[in-house]
């Protein structure tokens, strides 16, 4: 019974996880013998240096990547095992992303970009509308709802990228350098709303930072250098 | 938010783009459409001077088209009056036929021996107004001025030659033919003639004396062989010059009545060698031709097996010309689909180059590779569907201005101006087909970039932001 939910407790698992790229006559390994175990509804972060491997992990673990080597499960899912196609739905039940650029649809609205993740989940438009009004009214855009992205400010852009990752309520959001390209203010407003935000909707979050003033905010924090997991630290953070 | 909605507000995002691929599609579109339209005219132009002058159906003995002009003796429909009772008895088929009527073809020397002139001839023995009645077929609605024969049914001895006809036998001023003149008599050779020739001369002037109904009107003197073999000649008062659709049948054309060419070949008023059926409409030509033979077959005939030919099989030119046309027809199509293919893959390759990181954002958020795809092949889809829908609308306009304006030409085969026309509602086939083709040829476009697009690894796509 205990085991039962120690398992239902752990977001991703990884053993001895090593990723090799190839570029050109050279193989580059991004990645050599990853051995980690993350809980659920953390905000963990994963730090270290350029070049470290942070990255490369974060899209393991955002399945968009798969290991060269070793064994990675995700919400109990040996994710090497997947088709492609499977791995795309197994993202689109269970992952939300935000980018360090925003990445959001320029030819959509704030409310349209939030909402076409639910539509690929073909959830019933009238519970999009109401999933959608939530989430946009809970980052504070209820109002910029019909703004494009080239309307909008860095900050009110990373705002409909939370939206768009909370709105089809996954298990796990990542974010890859969220604050990166954003002032220091709005950095921290943006992390503000994402631990609020988690608060709110039990959500994992899984951050990759340089910035070591929003690690304060982490409740596990992960360090890796030159492909292995140097340290984890687990701090006071949320919850 | 659906794939629709969100394909055209992609191909919004860069205008300009956008605008000169649909442009590029639409003057396409347009030329082929114009094109295919003006092929139509000819082609329902071509047929409608066919059927009105040798209608769609054609029944002759078995192997006459092969062997019929060189064995009279084999070749002919016997009692052919009570054949065309008979046809005329079934419901379908009289309902089907607009005219029915009998034709004798025959070709001999026909002779202006006042001008010592002779020539070969190909004639036509039929009833005049039958044909004049043939004449006003226009189920194509071209409004083409019927083209009558100067003949009556009363007056048998009549006849009409073809332009070069009358040129070669020197009727150019007893006919008062404009832009023709009669060949100089100081050329006329009245040299040593085989004594033969003489005698054979002198015969048919004697047979031919009694028959000239005519004496105010210029006369020729056809010579043909009888069924038999004997030598047989007639005498015709020839009314009138016209101009035929090409130099050999022009230099050779007679058209007379029935009889006389019945008493020139059969010396029997029972026998024809064709019977020439014109349709109500062209459509139902195939269908008409089958049960006909079958009908034909059943009922049998007193000349014998009888054979159904239509006007594309009696008639090789139109086959050919209308073969020609498609074949350049086809062409055209393949260069322009040729043009709309590469604009189309460059501007949505173009499109793909710039939505790399978006590409990449999608299939993180759980896009599937074959949704990526689809959504560029409804981009493609969608430049072809506006592409050719402004097309058709385009060439719509176009070809209302250009038959409005009265171009006239005179088309392959004919003898007549008539009006140059683009006829894009003649042939559905021709617009809803190359309408079609041309979001084929679009959607087929966008294959190549849509797969580029679906291929791309996420990790790359991402980082391209």
């Amino acid at each position: 019974m205990s085991s039962r939910n120690n398992n239902s407790q752990i977001l991703a698992e990884l053993h001895d996880v090593t990723k090799v790229y190839q570029q050109g006559s050279i193989q580059v390994q991004a990645l050599r013998g990853i051995d980690l175990v993350i809980k659920r509804q953390q905000f963990s972060f994963i730090v270290g240096p350029s070049g470290s491997g942070k990255t490369t992990l974060l899209n393991l673990l955002g399945c968009i990547d798969v290991p060269s080597k070793g064994m990675f499960t995700l919400l109990g899912k040996e994710i090497a095992s997947l088709s492609d196609n499977q791995l795309a739905d197994f993202r689109n039940q269970h992952i939300g992303y935000i980018f360090q650029n925003f990445n959001l649809m320029a030819v959509l609205s704030a409310y349209e970009n939030v909402e076409y993740p639910l539509i690929l989940q073909n959830i019933p438009k009238k519970e999009r509308h109401e999933r959608v009004t939530e989430i946009l009214t809970a980052v504070g855009l209820a109002k910029r709802q019909h703004h494009k992205p080239a309307q909008m400010s860095g900050g009110e852009q990373q705002r409909v990228a939370i939206a768009r990752a909370l709105a089809k309520r996954p298990n796990l959001i990542l974010a890859d350098e969220p604050t990166a390209n954003l002032d220091s203010h709005t950095g921290s407003d943006i992390i503000e709303l994402m631990l609020s935000m988690q608060a709110r909707y039990k959500t994992s979050f899984i951050f990759s930072t340089h910035d070591e003033q929003v690690m304060q905010h982490a409740s596990e924090i992960i360090t890796i250098k030159d492909g292995r997991v140097e340290k984890v630290s687990k701090a006071g953070g949320v919850l | 938010m659906n794939n629709l909605k969100l394909a055209v507000r992609n191909l919004l995002r860069n205008r300009r783009r956008s605008v000169t691929t649909i442009l590029t599609m639409v003057i396409g579109m347009t030329a082929l459409l114009l094109f295919g339209g003006f092929i139509s005219s000819i082609y329902f132009g071509m047929q409608t001077e066919i059927v009105r002058s040798q209608g769609h159906l054609h029944i002759y003995p078995q192997g006459y088209l092969e062997y019929g002009s060189s064995r009279s003796t084999d070749y002919y429909i016997d009692d052919y009056k009570a054949l065309i009772n008979t046809i005329n008895s079934d419901d379908f088929l009289k309902n089907s036929i607009e005219v029915i009527t009998p034709i004798v073809h025959l070709n001999g020397i026909a002779g202006n021996y006042a001008a010592d002139t002779s020539k070969t001839f190909f004639a036509t023995g039929l009833i005049p107004s039958e044909h004049n009645k043939m004449q006003l077929w226009d189920n194509h609605k071209l409004n083409v001025k019927p083209l009558y024969l100067a003949l009556t049914d009363d007056n048998t001895a009549q006849g009409v030659v073809g332009f070069g006809m009358a040129r070669m036998l020197n009727l150019c001023e007893s006919l008062n033919i404009a832009d023709c003149s009669d060949h100089p008599s100081q050329f006329l050779n009245d040299g040593a003639i085989d004594d033969d020739v003489v005698f054979l001369q002198s015969l048919v002037e004697d047979e031919i004396a009694e028959s000239q109904a005519d004496k105010s009107a210029p006369h020729i003197d056809l010579l043909a062989s009888t069924a038999s073999g004997a030598p047989n000649a007639v005498s015709l008062s020839i009314v009138k010059a016209q101009r035929q659709g090409n130099k050999i049948l022009d230099d050779s054309f007679i058209a007379m009545h029935l009889q006389q060419a019945q008493q020139l070949v059969f010396s029997n008023d029972s026998r024809v060698t064709t019977i020439v059926l014109q349709l109500k409409n062209s459509e139902l030509m195939e269908e008409i031709q089958v049960y006909l033979e079958h009908f034909l077959d059943k009922g049998g005939s007193a000349s014998g097996k009888l054979e159904v030919k239509n006007f594309t099989q009696f008639n090789a030119e139109f086959y050919q010309v209308m073969n020609m046309f498609f074949v350049i027809f086809i062409f055209v199509a393949l260069v322009i689909s040729l043009v709309v293919l590469f604009t189309t893959i460059n501007t949505l390759t173009m499109s793909v180059m710039e939505r790399v990181s978006e590409i990449g954002s999608l299939r993180a958020m759980g896009l599937r590779r074959s949704a990526v795809r689809w959504q560029f092949l409804l981009e493609g889809m969608v430049i072809g569907v506006v592409g050719a829908t402004l097309g058709i609308i385009v060439a719509i306009g176009l070809a209302q201005l250009f038959n409005q304006a009265g171009f006239s030409w005179i088309a392959p085969g004919s003898a007549e101006r008539r009006n140059l026309q683009v006829l894009l509602f003649s042939t559905p086939y021709l617009m809803f087909g190359t309408w079609f083709f041309m979001i084929f040829v679009a959607t087929l476009s966008s294959l190549m970039p849509a797969r580029f697009a679906a291929k791309m690894n996420i990790v790359d796509a991402i980082r391209n932001s």
